[in-house]
């Protein structure tokens, strides 16, 4: 076309302009100009469409941010005309982040915790009014509804859609050669001795870790312990917890390796697959990522549950506890949208559930009815392959042999800010290496215990 | 410009600046002029937010709900109560005085070494500059790759020249005297390069005649390097330590990353125990009180040695 | 170029030998101590898993062919070139803003202002007492309220609050050890202050501003505490705070990646410094600061 002929030219969605070709020339110049700092100029002003923004975790499972990020929520916000963004953050981060958000006063529309973000409770949305009709509809298992409700002020500070299980992995064919199963710590003591020797030792960390804190109170409530009762209190002054702490401070010196103080989340990972340990508790990563990487060695690691202790039964510490909040300072569309996708996340969970590979399991019981978990489970492809179709069978009964941190009361700011110091694991450590006795590391962990309840309890959230 | 070559200027009588109101105003109102905007930037930027700091520290305030309630002292006394707080305040006070001690010397002897001439000088240099280059976040976690429970690169080594039986495999990050080698050790290996440069520009503005003076006087190389050389050096070498010390106090990345303050909270320092407690943990009033604790004595420590720089400074 | 460690030349042939082997010794040994994690790091990124993770293996042969697969994870799989892209330019604005700022208060400090002056001067070193790991929650409430949020700009922003106050006592110190005779002259001749402090200051202190300018390069890519809480949208991260976010996923470490990341990060800076250290010493031989 020659110079003032014009034509009509889009000029972005569904608009037109009519521009004469020197007009095109200038503006693809000046386009080629502005798309170079494209990135670093911000146009959200600009845009007309309403925006949704959620922090998530980098998922452990890779598929699953695809799947989440570039499909689900692509779906979604093609159907409610909605731009929806995702960020991603490492777990360790994310009490830092949020604490930014809170001081900030803006942040994401939807913040994923993956555990029970009680502390954060006066900043969050009261979710109640989504939360009751979802848990009509499909009920809420009870370790989950514990991880995001708080009974003193009757509030629902965040939703949990989602939980791990915490199970035990162990060298079935070590086990089997000194005769043993791990079905209590009994038996893991007695049989760690042989395993040690053996080369194959138990891999419980005893560490400032996420792992740590999981074990470790698996131990304090089997053996019929735990931090408060279920009024809330500190109770974890008594004979029982120093039991506990003998039998670590025994399974430290004669059935593992000294490594284990300085493990973080991945070490046991790392130990089970590279055929160091004999037993370890953790979320069936190390079982997928065997099967993935080493498919040869696979078979010799099996999943189990929790052990038994000798006065209660099995009980695990649920792994992750996915819980959304919504920030209370936000403006109130955008906590509406937040709220919107939450209730259409919640009643579209089972695609979730398949694209994290069975890592997550349901908390709304029905959005994945029991007989559907089962199935995936023993169906599940990568254990057939393997010829062993009830590798993950002991995951069915998960909900009844886990529970939630602060069991057997509701998790709470101070559970979560004792949780955060490691002041349990610390316990465990101290008498592990003799640098108290079990009495002293006991008492000495209700000394920084108690004030941090006191705390929270001035703040009338506990 | 002046005269080059390695002439001293000699300090003849000044010429006195033209006086009269325009001079001496011009400089009374440029002075602060120039000055004002670094001024402003630290007073908005760290100023400001110190204070608020200071008032959380008195406060009850969390990360969940950062309502400023008085609460007097209460969280420094808590702190001073708290064993891991204790802790972590010797681990600083240890980590810092340690690693800069280490650090002064080797980088001293460092760079007296990089002055010289030999072949290869060049790519020794660029490889010496690879731990200030990396960023913290990234060189901490190699380290803890080579300090690995299972695969240290490190153990390895120290096996294969045999200072290690075959059966022995020290926990670098588990056994707290390990832990805090290990720490020690990174924030060396990070500052290194940085104090090597800062002296090695000490070193070259020496005059030559003094040192040749000195030769001419009869003075050995070790004489030469004690009487003369190091105590040349003490202006940048003062500011070197200072920077260092200051930077190692407050630095929390390489106990955060390598440790995260294990084995069993026992390789803590105050920043980051502040950051585990307030943040992490969501006691944001009490990671207040952990973080400016020091603050008093710190303030001290810094204008005591900062006045020794300047006397030194002058003095030269 | 001062060769403090010249020996006369009368010495005994023997004696440089010995201080030959002594200074091949001390080099290689303090070579080996910083670069050696950087090696390390090379080897990694290129080791299979099947044979980082074996503890019978050799670490430093490779067992198993060499595999480009952690690096194609760092660079395709994850957005690293624009991580280091973004780090490259906040560090670049960052080391601007910091000149402007610090040169011209540097010259106050060092000329300008007498015993308030020096208060002042301790007064903004004393800001480093203050650990970042508190101020950043402050400072997020400033940043949002700026509307800065999840943008580089808010690192451009508070970055220069740490760069600043050492970079002005670094060119205090510089300025001072400059024979005030030299602007003198320039300003009997008829130059304004700053005129003076532009043609005569300036030009004899490039040793001192190119100080600056590696000082603040490095604090501004070496930060990651506001770099992790005030962006949070991937395209937007630093190098910092990127490769641990998607190399780090749960409790499985991709450590081939993760260490080929940290190396391909730190090169180029250190080839930059290297290069910058050779024009910082050889403006120093030109006896500019005699």
């Amino acid at each position: 076309m020659d110079e003032r002929t014009r034509e009509w030219v889009e000029v972005s969605d569904r608009r037109w302009r009519l521009v004469t070709r020197r007009q095109l020339l200038t503006a693809g110049a000046a386009g080629a100009a502005a798309a170079s700092l494209l990135p670093y100029v911000n146009l959200r002003a600009w845009a007309q469409t309403r925006r949704l923004t959620i922090l998530q975790w980098s998922h452990f499972i890779p598929a699953y941010d695809k799947w989440f990020d570039n499909e689900y929520t692509k779906q979604w916000g093609k159907q409610h005309d909605v731009e929806v963004v995702v960020d991603h953050i490492t777990f360790a981060q994310i009490p830092a982040r949020a604490a930014a958000e809170v001081a900030a006063r803006s942040g994401h529309d939807l913040y994923q915790h993956i555990s029970p973000p009680a502390n954060f409770e006066p900043e969050t949305e009261d979710l109640t009014d989504i939360a009751e009709p979802l848990i009509k509809k499909y009920g809420m298992i009870e370790l989950s509804r514990r991880s995001c409700y708080n009974p003193k002020t009757k509030k629902f500070y965040g939703l949990s859609l989602s939980w791990t299980p915490d199970p035990a992995h162990y060298r079935k064919d070590a086990w089997d050669e000194v005769g043993y199963t791990p079905d209590s710590w009994d038996n893991i003591l007695v049989a760690g001795r042989k395993l040690k020797k053996m080369g194959l030792p138990i891999g419980e960390g005893i560490s400032n870790d996420i792992d740590s804190n999981m074990g470790m109170r698996d131990i304090l409530w089997t053996f019929g312990s735990s931090e408060q009762n279920e009024a809330h209190e500190v109770v974890i002054n008594n004979k029982n917890t120093v039991e506990a702490v003998k039998y670590v401070r025994a399974l430290f010196k004669e059935a593992m390796d000294p490594e284990v103080l300085a493990w973080d989340a991945s070490s046991n990972n790392r130990a089970m697959e590279g055929g160091k340990i004999s037993w370890t508790l953790n979320a069936i990563s190390i079982a997928r990522s065997l099967e993935r990487n080493n498919p040869s060695f696979s078979p010799k690691v099996q999943v189990w549950a929790p052990p038994r202790g000798p006065r209660r039964a099995r009980l695990g510490s649920e792994h992750v506890m996915y819980v959304y909040t919504i920030w209370k300072f936000l403006p109130p569309e955008r906590k509406r949208l937040a709220k919107q996708f939450l209730v259409d996340f919640a009643n579209n969970w089972e695609k979730a559930f398949y694209a994290s590979e069975l890592y997550e399991f349901p908390s709304l019981i029905g959005t994945v009815p029991p007989e559907k978990v089962k199935q995936a489970l023993l169906t599940d492809a990568a254990a057939h392959r393997e010829g062993n179709p009830h590798k993950y069978a002991v995951l069915v009964d998960a909900p009844k042999w886990s529970t939630n941190v602060g069991h057997p009361g509701f998790a709470n700011g101070a559970v979560s800010e004792v949780f955060d110091t490691f002041i349990i694991p610390q316990m465990f450590a101290l008498a592990a290496t003799d640098k108290m006795s079990p009495e002293d590391a006991v008492k000495w962990a209700e000394s920084q215990i108690k004030p941090i309840f006191a705390k929270w309890r001035a703040r009338g959230l506990l | 410009m002046g005269e080059s070559g390695s002439a001293v200027v000699v300090r003849g009588p000044v010429p006195a600046p033209r006086r009269g109101g325009g001079w001496l105003t011009r400089d009374r109102v440029l002075g602060p002029l120039l000055l004002a905007p670094a001024v402003l930037y630290v007073f908005l930027l760290v100023g400001i937010p110190l204070l608020l700091a200071l008032y959380l520290s008195v406060s009850s305030a969390t990360t969940g709900s950062p309502t400023l309630q008085f609460v007097g002292l209460t969280n420094f006394l808590r702190a001073v109560n708290s064993t891991i707080f204790r802790s972590a305040l010797t681990n600083t006070l240890i980590f810092t005085f340690v690693s800069q001690a280490l650090v002064i010397v080797l980088s001293t002897v460092l760079a007296l070494a990089l002055e010289q001439r030999f072949p290869g000088r060049g790519v020794v240099r660029f490889l010496i500059l690879l731990p200030w280059a990396a960023p913290i976040a990234l060189g901490a976690i190699g380290w803890k790759w080579m300090f690995d429970s299972l695969y240290s690169v490190v153990n390895w080594m120290l096996r294969a020249v045999h200072i290690l039986s075959p059966t022995q495999f020290p926990q670098w990050l588990g056994v707290p005297s390990l832990a805090m080698a290990a720490i020690i050790i990174v924030h060396v290996w990070r500052m290194l390069p940085f104090s090597a440069v800062v002296i090695l520009a000490g070193l070259t503005s020496i005059p030559q005649e003094i040192l040749d003076a000195a030769a001419v006087d009869g003075a050995g190389y070790v004489q030469r390097l004690f009487h003369v050389i190091l105590p040349m050096l003490s202006p940048i070498a003062l500011i070197a330590i200072l920077f260092g010390t200051v930077f190692t106090f407050t630095d929390m990345g390489v106990v955060y990353i390598l440790t995260s303050g294990g084995p069993f909270n026992s390789t803590h320092v105050l920043a980051s125990w502040a950051f585990q407690v307030g943040i992490i943990a969501g006691d944001l009033a009490q990671g207040a009180a952990v973080a400016l604790f020091l603050l008093p004595v710190l303030l001290a420590g810094a204008v005591l040695m900062l006045k020794l720089a300047g006397a030194a400074e002058t003095g030269v | 170029m001062a060769q403090v460690l010249s020996v006369p030349v009368r010495s005994l042939g023997a004696s440089r030998l010995v201080g030959r082997i002594l200074l091949a010794i001390t080099v290689a040994w303090f070579v080996f101590f910083e670069a050696f994690p950087f090696a390390w790091m090379a080897i990694t990124a290129f080791k299979q898993n099947s044979d980082l993770y074996n503890i019978k293996h050799n670490p430093f042969l490779f067992n198993d062919p060499p595999t480009l697969e952690h690096m194609q994870l760092l660079f395709q799989g994850t957005l690293f070139p624009r991580w280091l892209a973004n780090t490259g330019l906040v560090a670049t604005l960052v080391v601007l803003i910091t000149l402007v700022t610090a040169v011209p208060a540097g010259y106050s400090l060092a000329r300008l202002t007498g015993g308030w002056g020096r208060r002042v001067g301790i007064g903004l070193f004393l800001t480093y007492l203050v650990p970042p790991s508190l101020l950043f929650i402050p400072l997020s409430r400033l940043v949002a309220i700026l509307h800065l949020q999840d943008r580089l700009w808010s690192l451009v922003l508070v970055y220069p609050s740490f760069t600043i106050p050492f970079c002005t006592w670094l060119l205090m110190g510089f300025f001072k050890s400059i024979p005030p005779d030299l602007e003198e002259a320039a300003m009997v001749d008829g130059c304004t202050r700053l005129g003076a402090l532009r043609h005569v200051v300036l030009p004899v202190s490039v040793a001192g501003l190119l100080t600056v300018v590696i000082f603040a390069f490095t604090l501004s890519i070496q930060e990651f505490v506001y770099a992790l809480t005030f962006i949070s949208p991937s395209a937007q991260k630093t190098v910092s705070v990127g490769v641990p976010t998607d190399l780090i996923r749960g409790d499985v470490y991709y450590w081939g990646s993760l260490m080929g990341g940290a190396l391909v990060a730190s090169i180029p800076v250190a080839i930059l410094y290297s290069l910058f250290m050779d024009r910082f010493i050889a403006g120093l031989t030109a006896g500019a600061l005699k």
